[in-house]
């Protein structure tokens, strides 16, 4: 009854505003950054890589928190097991429309910053921003049955393992001419561990919530 | 049956395949189940209509006509979160029906709801039974249907 695709629209029909206020905190941020440095271009161009990078990780790991919690709250995840509906599809449905929402826009704000010089470098941070995503969808999953405030359980919890993520993408950023050659296949290849650990964990952290 | 604590909702989430991956019964029987826990699963931001489109592959006809036989037509178009409890609850069951699956599993059915309400609703159950359907409550209530199997819980 479900497919991927009508999953993904539903979810993308519900509550659309959800990321909206981490969007602004990301593009204050980056412009207050931008004014402080306005005298100081050298720091600007030695900054802005980790700024870019560090933030991304930050908003995303702080907008996941709630990924699974009104389903779970709700008993929307119980009932879509009772129904024998493939978690897998489900996760990966939750974290496309994540993506789409919050690290497209974040994809394209950082190409816009960094004048679009390559599409390696733009190919490069979506699938950063994507990884980020199916990380902290892990945690998210295992943080559900924890009572206290996750938000901040959650990046601790992810930190260790989106440091590399970070910093092969903060080389990609300051060095966009040498995108394609090094950075771009790193980033993929941490993307492609990302999605085969995601889809495995989470399936199985919804469960063991569920016991 | 059985009192407070003494197994019920547990069973009932064994029997509903919760939180494994395939249904005990499923695997078995082959029988198709819905399964309405105590949790409404449904969410609060959408409208009746939706919330019952998106979960049971009816129809919108259907689903029109279900909710007024159950005289819910008019909440249709009304955000969930408008609804009181138990009107919240009637809609839950609604998707029983809808659902089109001949084992029905509820954990406590009658919460909520009020004395229409719990008429009509063993009302539907037992018209489900007539056609041929299945059905495993747990209930703090006497069951009013003819011949329904009782297993007591002692926890």
């Amino acid at each position: 009854m479900d497919s991927l695709t009508s999953q993904i629209r539903q979810n993308l029909y519900h509550n659309p505003q959800s990321v909206v206020h981490v969007l602004l905190v990301f593009i204050s941020l980056v412009v207050a950054f931008g004014v402080l440095s306005s005298n100081h271009p050298a720091l600007w161009q030695a900054f802005l890589p980790t700024l870019l990078m560090g933030l991304s990780y930050g908003v995303i790991s702080l907008s996941l928190d709630q990924l699974f919690r009104e389903d779970w709250e709700d008993g929307t995840l119980e009932w879509r097991m009772s129904e024998g509906q493939s978690l897998e599809i489900y996760v990966l449905a939750k974290i496309l429309t994540h993506w789409i929402r919050l690290g497209i826009p974040l994809t394209g704000i950082i190409g816009l910053i960094s004048g679009f010089e390559s599409l390696p470098l733009l190919l490069g941070v979506a699938a950063t921003t994507l990884s980020l995503t199916l990380l902290g969808a892990i945690g998210s999953a295992l943080c559900l049955t924890a009572k206290a405030n996750t938000s901040i359980l959650l990046p601790l919890l992810t930190l260790p393992f989106g440091i590399p993520m970070i910093i092969v993408s903060m080389a990609a950023v300051s060095d966009p001419t040498a995108a394609l050659s090094s950075y771009f296949t790193l980033q993929g290849g941490l993307l492609m561990i990302a999605v085969a650990v995601c889809l495995t964990a989470c399936p199985y952290a919804l469960r063991l919530s569920l016991r | 049956m059985g009192s407070n604590g003494s197994g019920k909702t547990t069973l009932l989430r064994c029997l509903a395949g919760i939180p494994q991956a395939v249904s005990a019964i499923e695997k078995v029987e082959g029988l198709s189940q819905s399964y309405v826990g105590h949790l409404n699963a449904l969410k609060l931001s959408l409208t009746v209509r939706q919330n019952l489109l998106q979960q049971t592959g009816a129809t919108p006809v259907q689903v029109i006509q279900t909710l007024a036989t159950r005289g819910l037509a008019s909440l249709a178009d009304r955000p969930l979160k408008t609804l009181s409890v138990g009107q919240q609850r009637q809609v839950a069951l609604t998707r029983l029906s809808l659902s089109g699956a001949k084992l029905w599993l509820v954990d406590e059915a009658t919460t909520h709801l009020d004395e229409a309400a719990t008429t009509q609703f063993w009302g539907t159950l037992e018209a489900h039974l007539n056609t041929g359907g299945a059905a495993v409550l747990s209930s703090h209530i006497p069951v009013p249907i003819p011949d329904a199997k009782v297993i007591i819980l002692h926890g």
